[in-house]
């Protein structure tokens, strides 16, 4: 499980976090707040892909930083820019390759991604680039999912697979959403990212 | 504020931000060649007065013309999102303008894009006093056309016309002691393929292949050939800067100084070297991205320096082999250019500081 110990993470001076400590015994999250309170930047630090300026971020006492802790988390956020010169396909065989993972072809049947594969990252819409990086984060089926905003832009039929996907995930999955089927949904424990900040 | 206007603010914008985003390099080619900036500038337009000489041999010829072609090529290509006004183009088709203004206004954007380079040739053509001369002289009006149409080429399409522009000119040395070709008719020849391949781009219907990306290595590769602009700058000065001191060495008959040679292996590691910050500008963009890989840090640094050794090691060579440089410069060179890699990405601006010391005291001690 995430456990967050005394995090401060500041950009250009800015205290973003301050000292936040939690650990993460529930399954399902959903953490919640304003926008700019740091929902993603705690996405981030709990992926491991941005360092704490002080604090540290552990996965059952296992720094996050660590190979055998990272290959086990997914990760999808639109703070994250997928490089541009390559097509969805070309990322996705790196990606597995990576983590040694078979191609995704059923997930990327769900999400109804096939004829996109062969554009350019840098060509595809809000909708698709969203889909591409939840395909990213899902395909080496990970034991932890941080997802940020995972259903915005998505179509319709995405959005239903994709939540019927989430229901049935057996990991500690941790999301950052406004939306009704997360922040009412009884199956995720409510977070509110001020009120973290302030205990 | 018409049309034209607003296109010529775009230009000018575009252009600042194009300066600020190549700045490294622009300071490293003010800092490093200072004194022979001026002659730089100014040499194509020396390389035009072989190139109007009807008695230049074809294979001068086709170094000299095809050196012009490819430099204007660059020239306008990497302006050519500041002449077309791209980022804003869905912005100014909301606007109803007409066709021919559009074409016009493009049209004297990439005049001033391509200034010296197109407008030299065509004023020299107009300087032709009569028809009889202009008969004589018929390779240069037609080489003048020629550079409208590489421009023209350099705007309309993404891809390079690598036929006309690098296939051709290598194909025609290859063959120049086989196939002699007079001025005019090599100049008919190539507008005629350049023409049919603006038109046709047969090379475009050749299904590209698609390259594995599986590791890192092949991830960069892609990245370098879906915009190799800042690459293929730096190589072209490489090959021109090596092409001149090959000239100044067989016009002196005799190979440069010792001292001479490590401050020419100054130059090309700092050159070379500045490869690294297209790697930085890299690492500064897909930041988080890269974090998230499993890959060390490490392991992919040296994965992006490798190919510049590498290419360190090549030039050194040549050197060595071709121009009869000493043998120490096998390692100077390389070497150099792992410490202005390093110091580039430890210093970013600065990176030039402690090759230049490390050079300047060698070149002193030799």
């Amino acid at each position: 499980m995430l456990n967050l110990i005394n995090v401060t993470k500041l950009y250009q001076q800015k205290v973003v976090l301050n000292d936040m400590s939690f650990n993460f015994k529930q399954q399902r999250y959903c953490i919640v707040g304003p926008n700019g309170s740091g929902k993603t930047t705690l996405l981030m630090l709990a992926a491991g892909i941005e360092k704490p300026d002080s604090g540290a971020v552990l996965y059952d006492d296992v720094a996050v930083y660590l190979d055998e802790i990272k290959k086990d988390i997914g990760v999808s956020s639109d703070r994250i820019v997928l490089p541009q010169f390559l097509t969805g396909k070309q990322l996705l065989e790196f990606h597995c390759s990576q983590h040694q993972c078979p191609y995704p072809h059923e997930y990327i049947e769900k999400l109804n991604f096939n004829v996109q594969l062969t554009t350019l990252v840098s060509a595809l819409s809000l909708g698709n680039l969203k889909k591409i990086s939840l395909l990213l984060a899902i395909s080496h089926h990970p034991s932890y999912l941080l997802l940020d905003e995972p259903t915005t832009g998505l179509d319709k039929q995405s959005r239903l697979w994709l939540l019927d996907f989430l229901s049935e995930y057996s990991g500690q999955l941790i999301v950052t959403s406004h939306e009704e089927c997360f922040v009412n949904n009884s199956d995720f424990h409510q977070l509110n990212i001020v009120e973290l900040a302030e205990k | 504020m018409n049309y034209i206007k607003l296109r010529w603010q775009i230009y000018q914008n575009e252009l600042k931000q194009l300066i600020a985003s190549i700045g490294q390099l622009f300071t490293f080619v003010t800092l490093m060649l200072y004194l022979a900036l001026p002659i730089m500038i100014f040499m194509p337009l020396v390389w035009l007065s072989i190139i109007a000489d009807i008695q230049t041999s074809q294979q001068d010829r086709v170094l000299y013309q095809w050196s012009y072609f490819i430099l204007l090529f660059c020239l306008i290509r990497i302006q050519r999102k500041a002449i077309l006004a791209s980022k804003f183009q869905h912005f100014l088709a909301s606007y109803s303008q007409s066709t021919a203004i559009k074409a016009v206004t493009t049209c004297l954007i990439s005049l001033v894009a391509g200034n010296l380079l197109i407008l030299a040739p065509m004023l020299l053509s107009f300087y032709i006093p009569n028809w009889q001369v202009f008969w004589q002289q018929l390779h240069f009006p037609l080489f003048a056309m020629l550079t409208w149409l590489i421009a023209y080429a350099a705007i309309i399409h993404t891809r390079i016309p690598w036929l006309s522009l690098v296939l051709m000119p290598v194909g025609l040395l290859f063959l120049s002691s086989h196939l002699v070709i007079t001025a005019p008719w090599l100049n008919v020849i190539v507008l005629f393929v350049m023409g049919l391949e603006i038109l046709f781009q047969p090379l475009a219907k050749i299904k590209p292949f698609s390259l594995s990306t599986k590791h890192y290595w092949q991830v960069r590769l892609v990245a370098l050939i879906s915009s190799p602009a800042n690459a293929i700058i730096r190589i072209f000065i490489l090959v021109v800067l090596v092409s001149l001191l090959a000239y100044v060495q067989q016009q002196m008959s005799q190979v440069a100084e010792a001292y001479l040679q490590v401050m020419f292996c100054w130059l090309l590691a700092l050159l070379l070297g500045s490869f690294q910050f297209d790697n930085e500008a890299f690492y500064q963009q897909y930041e988080l991205f890269l974090a998230s890989l499993l890959s060390s840090s490490t392991i992919r640094y040296i994965t992006d320096i490798f190919p510049i050794i590498l290419l360190a090691v090549l030039v050194a060579v040549v050197l060595q082999v071709k121009l009869g440089f000493y043998a120490f410069c096998l390692v100077l060179l390389p070497i150099g250019t792992l410490m202005t890699v390093i110091t580039t990405s430890k210093y970013q601006r600065n990176f030039f500081i402690v090759p230049s010391i490390f050079f300047i005291v060698l070149a002193m001690l030799v």
